[in-house]
């Protein structure tokens, strides 16, 4: 009988996750604004979405219910509508 | 901002590109999270954009202010493009200090050693209104605490969740403190 027999010893490497393709331009792009829910993140994000629309964007606007937490999958899902995204903020 | 991360993480992985606006005192949360994560070298500096802290006291109109000094870090992020930012020096993992070795002495300069590479951490927690402590390290296992002074939400679970701070405690320390084999954190709260 052949026994095999596993180091468990070593690390594990994990996968470097994939980065999205960036635009070439913002014209005409849907920007996904997702606000963690920390004080003033809706000012600053809010700001920031005002001023990629001079850029032609037009913005879809979500918050999470805690920023510890990741967002739900509902508010993922909500943003994945748009073709970039920023979020944040505060403290 | 951990959890920013890893939400700009996902919608990268549904063709999203995502850029997280944060401020700078969490930014060796930033760059211990981009680790734990294995994100590619450079996604902290290509796709975060700094803010100086702290930004809930500010007006509107100073609030305002400070996001149009850096819209153009945010579509330079967006597009690809990212430029280094003024105003970031923190640098947190920007030089790596030296390995640090364990005499087998409880609370020996190991110790104090591994404070100080959880330093900027411990900074970005106090900024939440937690803190970190690093408090014993024997037999391969460091023990700390993570002291939660006044809760910021309904079920106190604003601070990052403890098991996922003993991991990126242990990420931050495991190449550099020789001889580490665990991080337990005990999480002590006090309401106000």
């Amino acid at each position: 009988m052949t026994f095999i027999v596993h180091d468990p010893r070593g690390t594990h490497v994990a996968a470097s996750p994939v980065l999205a393709p960036r635009p070439a331009t913002l014209a005409g792009l849907r920007v996904g604004v997702l606000d963690n829910g920390k004080e003033q993140a809706n000012v600053l994000l809010g700001r920031a979405a005002e001023l990629l629309a001079a850029d032609g964007t037009v913005a879809t606007f979500a918050r999470k219910p805690s920023f510890s937490r990741v967002a739900p999958p509902e508010v993922i899902d909500a943003l994945s509508m748009c073709d970039i995204v920023i979020t944040g903020l505060g403290g | 901002m951990s959890c920013c991360m890893r939400d700009a993480v996902t919608f990268e992985a549904r063709g999203i590109p995502t850029v997280i606006l944060v401020n700078d005192v969490f930014e060796p949360i930033a760059h211990a999270t981009a680790a734990l994560l294995a994100l590619p070298d450079g996604y902290v500096a290509n796709n975060v954009v700094w803010l100086p802290h702290p930004t809930s006291n500010l007006t509107a109109t100073a609030a305002a202010a400070l996001v149009d000094e850096r819209i153009q870090y945010v579509r330079a992020s967006l597009l690809g493009r990212a430029v280094p930012q003024n105003g970031s020096a923190r640098g947190a993992g920007a030089s790596e200090p030296p390995t640090i070795s364990f005499s087998g002495e409880p609370d020996s300069a190991a110790l104090e050693e591994a404070r100080g590479v959880v330093a900027g951490l411990a900074e970005s927690l106090r900024a939440d209104g937690a803190d970190l402590a690093l408090l014993r390290f024997e037999a391969g296992v460091l023990q700390g605490e993570v002291r939660i002074g006044e809760l910021t939400c309904e079920d106190g679970s604003c601070i990052m969740p403890t098991d996922a701070l003993e991991r990126m405690v242990d990420a931050m320390l495991r190449p550099k403190l020789n001889g580490l084999e665990r991080v337990a954190l005990r999480e002590v709260r006090t309401t106000p």
